[in-house]
């Protein structure tokens, strides 16, 4: 009796240590963003900085809550965007790391071109974008696909050429063709490389559909960001650029996510945790 | 010096013997391109063709402003990335090797990190006007985060195998820091720095789109206000080859700096 009550209260002891481990280390993550805050706060009331410009962020929850319905549809407009360029870019990068890979004389060719034109700023691309498909759905495809399309193909790229030559072999061996030793055995195991070119790509379809909106969007999170910096109306400005942070936050975890679901193998995790 | 010349001559041979398959395709798809344009296939204006392109990127060169614009955009871009590099070399050092610190630090980082760069330019704008200091501000914003965590990174990851035995040959602090600690950290924080460049480009050309009255950026907008396709194309043609060089000279830096590293790696 006297045994398991000395258990009982060990575990006792040992849950409240955790939890206070665990509260430690919360408040360790938040000291840092707090205090940035509060001298922000006391920056801009005391008039360290200007304050039109900077304003306080205790003034900020009642504007983010109330700027939340006006830019809903801008939030939605913009994912759609993005995410068909997410979509194009990986499609065309893809496509063309696999035909590349599979072919030294395509290799040869396109190679050097591509090591020309790959450090060119991708959003350097819009107005041309603009003046060949005007200022729609195609234009915003286009833009963003050209921007995500070059990470995914060169991760694609270089991990379809690193396929251990063992596999290959393997797979020859059983009898598949190129094509099947492509798709079965060099796209699966190059899937973590090319998901982490495509998680950078995810970031630029998003900057570049913003900057695409923010020059000539009626609609969208960029537009609304200069329309309202340059409106004079700075809190609310302050206030979707929160919003379009977690937009980005946001499209990253999910994306983390689904690749941890697809490629646990590769992570050492089973599918459920 | 003889032997120097030979493989010299080697080398631009075989650089010539690398490009000739592409140099050939673009000029035949530049070929059917003028004949399309010429042919009335498709519109010369909006389609114009490669020799006008040409024409116009040599005019635009050597009449008008398209090299300053070029110039304007890429020393903004380095300009922001000195500073950038300047203040977060030191910083991810001082993070990387003292967790205390860097366990209150990096929740501030890991806040600011995911604000895609360009949602700091409108308000750059109205804080500081069109000059060059709101871009070449937001331009160190954007360029800061690789070098930071590569720095970080580079220095959490030293081995402290090597920490010990330079202490054990007796080295002082500063030498501790300058021979053995920095040279081990220096190919991850060249890597940060590679990957901040082309950001650096990025963020500049953006800028001078949105909130400039020039550079290489405004220059592209401008044009395509104005509908004059052939100043677009022969802008793009313009910044990219400004950022291939840029790229190529990067590249020849850090294994000029860091030979010992690439070394290992053709080795390995």
């Amino acid at each position: 009796m006297r045994t398991l009550e000395h258990h009982g209260g060990g575990r006792w002891n040992r849950l409240r240590s955790k939890a206070l481990a665990r509260a430690a280390g919360v408040s360790r993550i938040l000291v840092g963003p707090i205090l940035l805050l509060i001298i922000w706060d006391i920056a801009s009331r005391q008039g360290w900085v200007y304050r039109p410009y900077i304003p306080p962020p205790t003034e900020f929850p009642p504007i983010i809550a109330s700027v939340a319905p006006v830019i809903a549809p801008d939030i939605l407009v913009t994912s759609i965007r993005a995410f068909i360029g997410f979509a194009v870019g990986t499609a065309v990068g893809l496509t063309a790391a696999a035909l590349t890979s599979q072919s030294m004389g395509i290799r040869r060719t396109i190679g050097p071109i591509i090591e020309f034109l790959r450090p060119l700023p991708s959003p350097a691309i819009i107005p041309l974008a603009v003046m060949q498909l005007g200022f729609g759905a195609r234009m915003y495809a286009f833009a963003a696909g050209y921007s995500v399309a070059w990470p995914v193909y060169i991760a694609a790229y270089e991990a379809l050429n690193a396929t251990s030559i063992n596999l290959v072999r393997v797979g020859r061996s059983i009898g598949m063709s190129r094509w099947e030793v492509l798709i079965r055995v060099k796209l699966r195991s190059a899937g973590p490389a090319i998901a982490a070119g495509m998680r950078v790509g995810l970031a630029f379809s998003l900057i570049v559909t913003v900057v695409a909106e923010m020059l000539f969007g009626q609609s969208g999170i960029g537009s609304q960001l200069t329309s309202y910096a340059f409106g004079g109306l700075i809190p609310e400005f302050y206030a979707v650029a929160i919003y379009a942070s977690l937009m980005g936050v946001t499209a990253n975890f999910l994306f983390v996510r689904a690749n941890r679901l697809i490629h646990g193998w590769y992570y050492g995790l089973s599918a459920k945790d | 010096m003889d032997l120097a010349r030979r493989t010299n001559g080697g080398r631009w041979r075989s650089l010539v013997r690398n490009i000739a398959p592409s140099v050939g395709f673009v000029m035949v798809l530049a070929l059917a391109a003028e004949l399309l344009a010429v042919t009335g296939v498709v519109n010369p204006i909006m389609v114009p063709p490669p020799s006008k392109v040409i024409a116009t990127l040599v005019e635009e060169i050597f009449e008008g402003d398209l090299l300053v614009d070029l110039f304007l955009t890429i020393e903004r871009a380095i300009i922001g990335l000195l500073l950038a590099i300047a203040v977060t070399v030191p910083l991810g050092a001082v993070l990387g090797r003292f967790q205390k610190i860097g366990q209150y630090v990096n929740p501030v980082v890991e806040l600011l990190r995911p604000i895609p760069t360009p949602v700091y330019l409108p308000i750059a704008a109205v804080l500081a006007g069109y000059g060059a200091a709101p871009k070449v501000a937001v331009i160190f914003i954007g360029a800061s985060f690789p070098v930071l965590l590569m720095t970080m990174q580079g220095v959490e990851a030293i081995d402290p195998g090597l920490e010990r035995s330079a202490r054990s040959l007796g080295f002082s602090r500063l030498a501790m820091v300058f021979k053995v600690l920095a040279p081990a950290a220096a190919p991850s924080i060249a890597a940060g720095i590679r990957t901040s460049l082309s950001l650096a480009l990025l963020i500049s050309t953006v800028a001078d789109m949105i909130i400039s009255y020039n550079g290489l950026g405004h220059y592209l907008v401008a044009a395509q206000l104005r509908i004059q396709f052939s100043k677009v194309a022969a802008g793009l043609l313009a910044l990219a080859i400004g950022a291939f060089l840029l790229n190529t000279v990067a590249e020849r830096l850090q294994r000029r700096i860091l030979p010992w590293h690439f070394g290992r790696i053709a080795q390995s």
